[in-house]
């Protein structure tokens, strides 16, 4: 069930009337659970079966966990959780990604062996949430949170919708409390999350799928040779829908939660201000970012070794975090293409004198547009069917194709417009904080806005396209 | 609370506002509102082909011919036993459709599979998959109840179609340019399509035929008859195993006339082609041109009918098809 479906509508609206009546907290845990499940089985029931069964075996391992004295059984029980977790990874998300290599790499050698093509479904939102439960398991390995003695509280905690199936990747640690206390909606919850949704909700269907889509879609398509003006307009806007599309979910993510009197964790804070790539990542897919430094970075050894370490630790947690997004090497290059630009930038605050010349705003300004220009320029690896296509564009970008060049349609020039408008909105709130903004908000202005953006959404029916992050 | 429902308030009436405003200024030129197909609406029909109450579903494949020629309705009325599913896509051979419905073990029903020569010459086969697809990997409770509740909007409001969208607005604005046209396609939710030719230059449709045509120097490449038979074996065994379940295939060559029957003679001729296709496929044949009321319709554009004529059409081919007990 999508945020930007009539279904979920009548779904939510639903869910709503039935959280408000007078039962016991345990009750409606109970409803948000069956909720969940109705949410995510709309899907495929078959895949809801698998989410149940991985969030039970991770229960079931962090009891065995708990239970361990012996710091190798510990250990032993997190390895388990570690297999069946990356083991059900693996196996929807990159069978035949590692079929297809294994096949070429022997071709290489001179063996030939034909890889069987598996017809897998990719269950959705199987990459968040089983790095969600994995990161549960770790933590009580490590001791840092106790254990989730309830299945039920668990499973909620795992399969709770609004962050199911795209994030925000939550941490046991920031859920247990909302799990243990009672929560119920509030005027001011529904308020923030109700405004919350309706700016997802114009960012996915307005900005992303009507303004964005379309022009990117021109410029990225196999085997082509765009022009430059094609290939920027293409490459910009798709900067636009990737982040309309996904902060989009975010926000309902945020916004459903928080009018069932849930706090979910902010995912984006205007990233495309930021200045330099590690400022990048602190504001884009935060949940992500924070469990690769946490699960990934900081174990492998984070920055306490050497620089020439701390630059492999840096290269080796982009690469998965590339790999994370997509089975194919396109992936690979856009995590590695980051790593680089944050291994490079480690290096020069290390040689360059911290002065004053370098803090001041023409030079943060400078360094901001540059950090846009490097991102933007990524984005074609994430777009692009393959290394071809992306070549071609890159080389179109840079003015190589003998292609005449052509006159970009009006839509391009909104879409480029829209996205100077959301680089500007950017710029503008790299310090707000919106869910303070809107709490603090009188109801007419509200209602205004709501107004606003409702007719908007309504008026830009279109062709309904799933949200981006879903096939990750 | 006081605020929340203010705020709501003002939201309500304002969006109200709004879009009534520019649905209401729509309608004021004319404009009405209309279904739009899409992959769910063909899989909300797909889902179709299991009737109860003792029915046999009527499965009408093909391409646009049939999609905007039938009358639902009248097969419902003259054919009682029978629930009448429309599956046919517009200029999309109707073959994969044909074999995922072989394929699939609860199809019991009967299909009438409108085809012509190029839609059974192999290369086409695979035209209408990506909707096959659609229905069995996308295609779930949630979609069909978003489905049904957007059919609901598009039948009553023309602010539903993409023409009318602020983007869309805002672009015929830069560029100066006019209103959309005026639709004379419609399409009901059961995806039954209508064409009214009353002010459509149908000769177009003929020019750009012409102009196809002259690409290749006035003769369309067709198949060597042996290998297009050939292939066809594969489809033999998809109407047997329809067969073996108590249904049947009928395929159906219906009525064109003009540049476009001329095409179709000189690329598949009858004798060749159409005439050694129930030998080999197995099934059922029936040809507009051996049933005088189908070939008496009229065909504003050589091969479609005006929504006028529908039940007459529907009609003529009821009776063609009961008269050869083929229903």
């Amino acid at each position: 069930m999508q945020f930007d479906s009539l279904t979920f509508v009548v779904f939510f609206l639903g869910l709503l009337a039935l959280y408000q009546l007078p039962w016991s907290w345990s009750a409606r845990k109970w409803l948000l659970l069956l909720a969940s499940f109705v949410f995510y089985g709309a899907w495929s029931p078959a895949f809801l079966l698998l989410l149940i069964g991985s969030a039970s075996v991770d229960w079931w391992l962090s009891l065995r966990m708990a239970a361990a004295t012996a710091p190798q059984l510990r250990k032993r029980w997190l390895l388990v959780s570690l297999a069946a977790n990356l083991g059900l990874l693996g196996f929807f998300k990159y069978g035949n990604f590692l079929n297809r290599n294994v096949e070429s790499l022997l071709a290489a050698i001179g063996v030939h062996w034909q890889a069987p093509v598996f017809d897998i479904l990719l269950p959705v939102g199987i990459s968040f949430y089983t790095f969600q439960s994995l990161s549960y398991c770790i933590d009580v390995y490590r001791g840092q949170v106790p254990v989730q003695r309830s299945l039920r509280d668990y499973v909620l905690f795992v399969a709770f919708f609004p962050q199911l199936v795209a994030g925000p990747i939550v941490r046991y640690s920031e859920f247990r409390d909302q799990l243990e206390q009672p929560r119920r909606s509030s005027a001011d919850g529904v308020v923030v999350g109700l405004s919350l949704m309706l700016l997802g909700l114009f960012q996915k269907v307005v900005l992303a799928d009507t303004v964005f889509a379309p022009v990117a879609d021109t410029g990225f398509v196999a085997g082509a040779a765009p022009g430059t003006a094609l290939a920027w307009s293409a490459t910009l806007a798709f900067s636009g829908q990737i982040f309309c599309d996904f902060a989009g979910y975010s926000m309902c993510a945020i916004g459903a939660a928080l009018m069932l009197g849930f706090h979910l964790p902010d995912n984006f804070r205007s990233p495309y201000a930021a200045v330099g790539f590690s400022d990048f990542w602190r504001r884009w897919h935060i949940s992500l970012s924070t469990w690769l430094r946490d699960y990934l970075y900081v174990p492998l050894g984070g920055n306490r070794g050497s620089q020439w370490l701390t630059a492999r630790n840096l290269m080796l947690t982009m690469l998965l975090g590339g790999l994370w997004h997509g089975a194919a090497w396109t992936f690979v290059a856009w995590g590695a293409f980051h790593g680089a630009w944050l291994g490079i930038e480690r290096f020069g605050r290390r040689v360059l004198p911290d002065s004053t010349l370098l803090r001041a705003w023409p030079m943060r300004a400078c360094y901001g547009a540059f950090t846009l220009l490097v991102v933007v320029w990524a984005w074609v690896w994430f777009r692009a069917p393959d290394f071809a296509t992306a070549a071609s564009i890159h080389g179109a970008m840079l003015g190589q194709q003998q292609t005449p060049a052509p006159v970009l349609s009006t839509e391009a020039w909104i879409a480029l417009a829209s996205f100077g408008v959301l680089v500007l909105a950017h710029l503008l709130t790299r310090s707000f904080d919106l869910r303070a903004a809107l709490g603090r908000a009188p109801a007419v202005a509200l209602g205004l806005l709501w107004a606003l953006l409702l007719a908007a959404i309504v008026l830009s029916p279109g062709a309904g396209r799933a949200f981006i992050y879903f096939q990750f | 609370m006081r605020r929340l429902l203010l705020a709501i308030t003002i939201a309500l009436c304002g969006l109200a506002l709004i879009a009534g405003t520019v649905e209401w200024q729509w309608r004021q030129r004319g404009y009405l509102p209309g279904i739009l197909d899409g992959q769910d609406l063909w899989a909300q029909q797909r889902q179709r082909v299991y009737p109860e109450d003792g029915q046999q579903a009527l499965v009408l494949l093909g391409a646009s011919r049939t999609l905007y020629s039938i009358d639902l309705q009248r097969i419902r009325e003259r054919l009682p036993g029978y629930a009448p599913v429309m599956l046919a896509l517009d200029a999309m051979p109707a073959m994969a459709t044909l074999r995922d419905l072989s394929a699939d073990p609860h199809f019991r029903g009967v299909v009438v599979c409108d085809i012509d020569g190029i839609g059974l010459w192999k290369i086409t086969w695979e035209s209408q998959q990506p909707w096959v697809d659609h229905y069995h990997r996308q295609w779930t409770p949630s979609r069909d109840l978003h489905r049904r509740l957007l059919n609901l909007w598009q039948q009553h409001a023309v602010i539903a179609r993409s023409d009318f969208s602020l983007l869309r607005s805002l672009v015929r604005t830069l560029r100066s340019e006019p209103e959309p046209f005026h639709p004379h396609m419609q399409m009901s939710s059961a995806r039954e399509g209508s064409i009214d030719y009353q002010g459509v230059d149908t000769s177009q449709h003929r020019r750009d035929l012409e102009a196809h045509l002259a690409k290749y120097n006035g003769k369309f490449p067709g198949p060597d008859p042996a290998v297009w038979h050939a292939d066809l074996a594969e489809a033999k065994a998809w109407v047997e195993k329809i067969r073996q379940r108590g249904g049947s295939v009928i395929f159906y060559s219906s009525p064109i006339s003009g540049l476009r029957r001329q095409v179709e003679e000189d690329t598949y001729p009858r004798a060749q082609f159409w005439n050694r296709l129930a030998e080999s496929t197995g099934a059922h044949t029936l040809h507009a041109d051996d049933v005088p009321a189908l070939k008496a319709i009229a065909l504003p554009d050589e091969s479609h009918v005006d929504y006028r004529n529908k039940r007459a059409y529907t009609d003529a081919l009821i009776d063609a098809l009961v008269t050869r007990k083929l229903l």
